[in-house]
């Protein structure tokens, strides 16, 4: 028992400082040197490709809390279209083994159900009278 | 208000099911066609 | 753009097999052309498979393969259905077919009809409108030729436009519209089979439960049915799609080339036809981040999911649909164009007494040269001709209630029908620059509408139909 003890505290200590240097890298400062900050009115934005981005290997999409929701591969010479982000902010990180930067805080606010739902019943009722108009010339042939 | 995966399921199988017919439905209006000589 | 992209030997092996087929079968078919009706009516007989399958396959272009997809990645599930309710533009032609044939049984053109009912200015109004329209999709079409061939393959954009168009141009002028027709049908079965085949191997390879899981992660507005932006783009889209239809001589020559009592029926089974294919085309969009990728432009996301699920297969696929889908709108294009041409320009401004042998001269040198014009604008790559065809829905939009007023309301005049088109596209284009590209077809429908009722409520006017017959 006492010698399985000996070969634990080794592998814990090396455990426990592994899981600090992970801890620490994860918390490591995010440089955010040219944060551009834009907001979408429909959950997409086109990511454009610059100098500097090479050094990277992914794209990852945060929430304001830190939760990683996406995570995409950086391809040299590549721009990013990214969809489908609901109400919210986000951080667009790039990381490497190394280091990680910010490039853009996206805020994004979809139009209101309101206006679109308002454009959308007046093209309803445009559609409708069509076909009532298209009938009843049918039916008058 | 999100589809559920058994509602996209369907849509998509319909879909798919009904873009399979339309090949085999031209290529039978066309034998008909042709044997009835309404080609053209 | 692509992970896999075609040899230059393939690619080029394909183009001359499909050029030589297509050009050597557009010659078979029209050495029996005698007159300009044969030409470009195909002697007003066409059969129910035949209609039904170029209906399909023309209104089944390069967008249909590109967009669907696009408009899924970027608005989901309603991006996808809002793209299959374009349906609704051959579904409801299918009525003005049958009422078309009925009261113009020895028209060629849109334009003709529009003459005869509404006199010159109406007509006016409305070929510019036409002729903007044709142009501006004929244009993208050879651009899209270049700019997709050229991405799946290790052709220049240049040798991929002019690849298409020689071929399009070469057994459109060769064969007239039996040519188009014919090869329509088989390039619907080639297009509906691959896409089928790219859908089947998406289902199989990701599967609904992990694109479903997946998106709900990364991209969960697009499994939401209360997506705004996409509710709000619904009826617009459907407006444009309809009045892209209802005005575009694209669809007017066939419902004159069809056989009697035909015109009615093969548009709405092609209709009905049509519609799943966007959905069956759009979803694998929604399987592209469960694969990982990121489209670096949104237009491209549909090429870039197959070539992924078919592997060194993918790209001829995609390589053979694409090129299909864009012959079977070209070649319709520039036969319709060159008709509207040849009777609305040339026999109506220039020569009302031509005969049969002119016209059909005419028409043929009009078909070289829109494919030599095509080619040179579309050599300069100019990108705002993308743009040119989003705005062309504020012209379109405009003409649907003249046109469906012209076929069924006595009461409107020439001088409302055009006023109708003018306000209805100038206040499209406003809406279109002051509030955004989704309200341009919706504002000009809507203007169009108000002008074509206060013409009818104060018009003292009936016109009598049997003119037509007289004038035609």
């Amino acid at each position: 028992m006492s010698r399985y003890r000996w070969h634990v505290v080794p592998d814990i200590a090396v455990k426990i400082i592994l899981a600090s240097l992970l801890v620490f890298a994860g918390c490591a400062p995010v440089t955010a040197a040219n944060i551009e900050k834009r907001t979408s009115q429909d959950g997409t934005i086109v990511v454009p490709w610059k100098e500097g981005y090479a050094r990277y290997q992914t794209l990852r999409i945060n929430s304001v809390s830190g939760d990683t929701l996406s995570r995409h591969p950086v391809v040299n010479g590549q721009n990013w279209v990214i969809t489908g982000l609901s109400d919210g902010q986000y951080r667009f990180i790039l990381s490497s083994s190394d280091s990680q930067t910010q490039i853009l805080s996206l805020h994004v606010s979809h139009y209101s159900l309101t206006s679109a739902f308002g454009l959308f019943t007046l093209g309803l009722i445009m559609f409708v009278y069509l076909l009532v108009a298209l009938m009843k010339g049918g039916r008058d042939d | 208000m999100t589809i559920s995966e058994s509602a996209l399921t369907i849509l998509v199988y319909v879909c798919l099911c009904a873009s399979c017919i339309s090949p085999l439905l031209l290529l039978y209006w066309l034998i008909r066609d042709i044997k009835g000589k309404k080609l053209w | 753009m692509t992970d896999f992209m075609l040899g230059r030997e393939t690619a080029l092996v394909i183009l001359v097999l499909f050029g030589l087929a297509w050009v050597g079968w557009g010659w078979y078919l029209g050495r029996n052309n005698r007159t300009i009706e044969d030409y470009a009516l195909a002697g007003r007989s066409v059969g129910f498979a035949m209609a039904t399958a170029t209906a399909m396959a023309t209104w089944i272009t390069s967008n249909t393969t590109l967009v669907a997809p696009q408009l899924t990645y970027q608005f989901g599930v309603w991006g996808m259905l809002g793209y299959s309710m374009a349906a609704l533009g051959l579904i409801l032609f299918a009525p003005l077919a049958q009422r078309i044939r009925q009261l113009l049984p020895n028209g060629f053109t849109s334009g003709d009809f529009i003459y005869q009912r509404y006199g010159r200015f109406a007509w006016a109004m409305f070929i510019i409108i036409s002729l903007c329209y044709a142009f501006g999709w004929l244009v993208s079409l050879g651009m899209a030729g270049g700019l997709l061939l050229s991405s799946l393959s290790d052709l220049s954009y240049l040798t991929g436009m002019t690849a298409i168009l020689v071929i399009c141009v070469g057994y459109t002028l060769l064969g007239g519209l039996k040519a188009v027709i014919a090869t329509d049908f088989v390039q619907s079965i080639v297009i509906i089979t691959g896409v089928v085949i790219v859908a089947w191997v998406c289902i199989d390879t990701v599967g609904f439960d992990t694109m479903h899981t997946t998106l709900t992660r990364e991209q969960p507005e697009l499994l939401n049915l209360l997506f705004p932006a996409a509710i709000m783009f619904f009826f617009n889209n459907i407006f444009f799609g309809i009045g892209e239809i209802f005005h575009s001589n694209v669809w007017w020559s066939r419902a004159f080339a069809f056989g009697p009592g035909i015109g009615k029926k093969s548009y709405l089974t092609a209709g009905l036809l049509w519609l799943p294919i966007p959905v069956v085309t759009g979803f694998i969009a929604l399987a592209a981040s469960s694969l990982n990728l990121v489209p670096p432009s949104a237009d491209m996301v549909g090429p870039m999911v197959a070539a992924k699920l078919l592997g060194s297969i993918g790209a001829v696929f995609i390589f053979v649909i694409v090129f299909s889908a864009l012959a079977s709108s070209m070649d319709s294009l520039l036969a319709a164009t060159s008709d509207l041409l040849t009777q609305d320009i040339v026999k109506k401004l220039f020569v009302p007494d031509a005969s049969s042998d002119t016209l059909l001269r005419a028409n043929r040198y009009i078909v070289i040269g829109l494919g030599i014009g095509t080619w040179c604008i579309a050599a300069f790559k100019l990108a705002t001709l993308g743009a040119l065809l989003n705005f062309t829905g504020a012209f379109v939009a405009s003409t649907i209630w003249p046109i469906v007023f012209g076929l069924y309301q006595p009461k409107l005049t020439g001088r409302w029908a055009g006023l109708a088109m003018v306000a209805g596209t100038t206040c499209g284009l406003i809406g279109y620059f002051a509030i955004g590209f989704y309200v341009a077809a919706i504002i000009s429908c809507g203007v169009s509408l108000v002008c074509c009722r206060i013409g009818i409520m104060q018009s003292k006017d009936y016109f009598q139909w049997h003119e037509l017959e007289e004038k035609g």
